[in-house]
């Protein structure tokens, strides 16, 4: 049977989770309904609690969004640095941090990293099975977007530009899609990051912007892309070229005239390249090669324990607030009480009444769960826009299957415990309480 | 539907006696009366004819059915196939309409026997899509004779329907609660204070203390 699972195309084993989950409130809705009409007496008693009917329904939405959201977001964001990251196959730096490196290089955060020296870097570029060598300086910023020094190869293999023309001197610029300057502005670049930025640093030097690159849903959208040589220039710096080659921009590098880059990223001939470099670039203590896949695979399984005890925790607070408003509901329909006895009286069988408190009950359930299900997704799309606000990283803000066959659960769960719920009352509810 | 009492005692769950070894018959499409001073037990003994408190000794019949011998679900099965109960206080659904009301056993009668819209018509209740309780006292009774009503039932259980209704009403409403019961050969029992009402019984029951009167 295990087998037969594990052969199933993913989309047909998430739809029968799906169905399979929907199926106990199917069954208890079409048990409890079959052969009488218990739902106009619980629209009834609905609109008789309509105020407190909502406020349960509206506790239940606010507990199934969270829930929900939380495990929506985590999924997104796993997307959305996968995404990112796609472009940079390998990652070749100073020895350090594997993280470190993949965030300053890929994702572009500021970080203490060391620097490749020329002698590696002439080696990485001339690797037998490297198709792209392009080297990442970081350092300076404008208006919050990080400036990265690099070739026009790699902004090619980033997909080219939108608008605009690639730089043709180490003076001029391209910015990311949302980088906050247009084409043809001029600026001077700021010396290190946010807060601790020296504006004033590099006040002599005045780039030139010339283009845009396109969109790649990764904090490159919000980075500003000089020739590394511009970077090396601004810090009064060689610019990686012999005094007779003072003009060229981009490969091949000298390697005595080298200042230092923070990662060269490394595009290989295939997926045996890239582990072939991998290899001879991890062999000893100067570099450290990292394929920034591996390294959130790596992070995604400590985040995937976390994960697994954050569902446990939503189940967990989602089953307390199912009792907790089933409680509560208990205590509301006493105040059925009475109806239900003089239901009984009228020869009403229990299955009816039954139905009648558990039509009542579901109603509030299910009235929370679309409550829920909408809270999440507006949650869902705010948290997206804000994390994509900060880190640059666009996440997909849509539901999955983990999450329709978490509210799928809720929902049978719910109803199967309100129908027990639903039962108890109905056989408390005696005629001889219509005497007291 | 014929009514069969024998040696019917009845207490409380406390253990107190309210109606004491009572033995009487009522033979179908007859009128009877119960009647006596508060606390003698009279709704006790119509709660009992229903099924709705266990007889605690003795038997009831109705027909060839002996209530002692049906289970709690069984009981409310034979109520809903064979028996009309005008309770004291109403017992409405407030939040649902007068004419929802009348016809609520409808929602779970299977057979769907009910006869509610006539009955409506009979009684003259009003059957604008109103709350019942915003209907007055006398309203209220009327709605609550015609769901006593509305299932067709063999026998008609009603305790003090004449209460809330002014004279006029009074006649009106038992002239249209005999015509549907008595009138067509069904059996009615009558817990009443009411002259008026008593009046019109084939016969009367006194209860004092729990107990027939001789």
């Amino acid at each position: 049977m295990t087998q037969i699972w594990s052969f199933l195309p993913v989309l047909v084993r998430d739809l029968t989770l799906l169905i399979l989950l929907l199926l106990p409130a199917l069954a208890i809705t079409t048990q409890l309904l079959r052969g009488h009409k218990p739902l106009k007496l619980s629209a009834a008693l609905l609109r008789a609690q309509a105020g407190t009917v909502l406020g349960f329904a509206i506790l239940i939405g606010v507990s199934l969004a969270i829930g929900v959201s939380l495990i929506a977001q985590e999924r997104s964001l796993r997307i959305g640095a996968a995404k990112a990251a796609e472009k940079f196959e390998l990652v070749i730096g100073a020895p350090g941090s594997e993280t470190n490196l993949m965030f300053s290089s890929v994702f572009l955060q500021p970080n203490a990293i060391g620097l490749l020296n020329g002698e590696v870097f002439s080696e990485v570029s001339n690797h037998e099975r490297a198709k792209i060598v392009a080297p990442i300086a970081l350092g300076d910023s404008h208006q919050g977007a990080t400036i990265v020094g690099t070739t026009a190869g790699f902004v090619i293999h980033l997909g080219g530009l939108s608008e605009g023309q690639m730089w043709s001197n180490s003076l001029q610029a391209i910015a990311g899609a949302d980088a906050p300057i247009d084409i043809g502005a001029r600026f001077a670049p700021a010396h290190g990051h946010g807060t601790d930025a020296n504006e004033n640093a590099h006040e002599d030097v005045l780039l030139e912007l010339t283009g845009r690159l396109v969109r790649t849903n990764s904090p490159w959208d919000r980075a500003i892309l000089v020739p590394v040589e511009s970077v090396w220039e601004t810090h009064g710096l060689a610019n990686g070229h012999a005094p007779e080659r003072q003009g060229q921009l981009g490969p091949p590098f000298d390697a005595e005239f080298f200042p230092g880059v923070s990662a060269a990223i490394v595009i290989a001939d295939g997926l045996s390249g890239t582990y072939q470099i991998q290899s001879d670039f991890s062999v000893d203590k100067r570099t450290m090669a990292i394929l920034p896949g591996a390294v959130l695979g790596g992070l995604y399984r400590i985040l995937g324990d976390v994960r697994g005890v954050a569902s446990l925790l939503t189940w967990f607070s989602l089953g307390l607030v199912a009792i907790a408003v089933l409680a509560g509901l208990a205590i509301l329909t006493r105040l059925f009480t009475r109806h239900l006895a003089v239901l009984r009286a009228l020869g009403a069988p229990i299955r009816f009444i039954t139905a009648t408190v558990w039509g009542f009950s579901a109603a509030v359930l299910l009235l929370g769960t679309i409550i829920g299900v909408f809270g999440a997704l507006l949650s869902v799309i705010g948290l997206s826009a804000l994390i994509s606000g900060h880190t640059g990283i666009s996440l997909p803000a849509r539901f999955g299957w983990t999450e329709l066959h978490l509210i799928s659960g809720f929902l049978s769960l719910s109803f199967a415990v309100a129908w027990l719920f639903s039962n108890r009352m109905a056989e408390t509810a005696r005629p001889e309480l219509l005497r007291s | 539907m014929k009514l069969s009492v024998e040696n019917l005692s009845v207490d409380t769950p406390d253990g107190s006696r309210i109606v004491r070894d009572i033995s009487f018959d009522v033979d179908t499409g007859e009128a009877i009366g119960i009647t006596g001073p508060s606390g003698a037990g009279k709704s006790t003994l119509l709660f009992a004819l229903a099924g709705l408190t266990p007889a605690t000794a003795g038997s009831i019949s109705w027909n060839v059915t002996s209530l002692g011998d049906l289970s709690e679900a069984e009981r409310a099965a034979f109520r809903q196939e064979h028996l009309g109960i005008v309770f004291q206080d109403h017992l409405l659904f407030d939040e649902l309409s007068p004419i929802q009301n009348a016809d609520i056993t409808s929602l779970f009668d299977t057979q769907n026997r009910h006869t509610a819209v006539g009955t409506l018509a009979a009684l003259d209740i009003p059957t604008r899509r109103i709350r019942s309780s915003q209907l007055s006292g006398g309203e209220r009774q009327r709605v609550a004779i015609a769901r006593a009503l509305a299932g067709t039932p063999r026998a008609v259980l009603a305790d003090e329907p004449s209460a809330s209704l002014d004279h006029e009403n009074r006649s009106k409403v038992m002239d249209a609660l005999f015509a549907q019961t008595t009138g067509i050969g069904k059996t009615l029992i009558i817990v009443s204070h009411d002259p008026q009402v008593l009046y019109r019984m084939d016969r009367i029951l006194t209860l004092q203390a729990g107990a027939l009167a001789q």
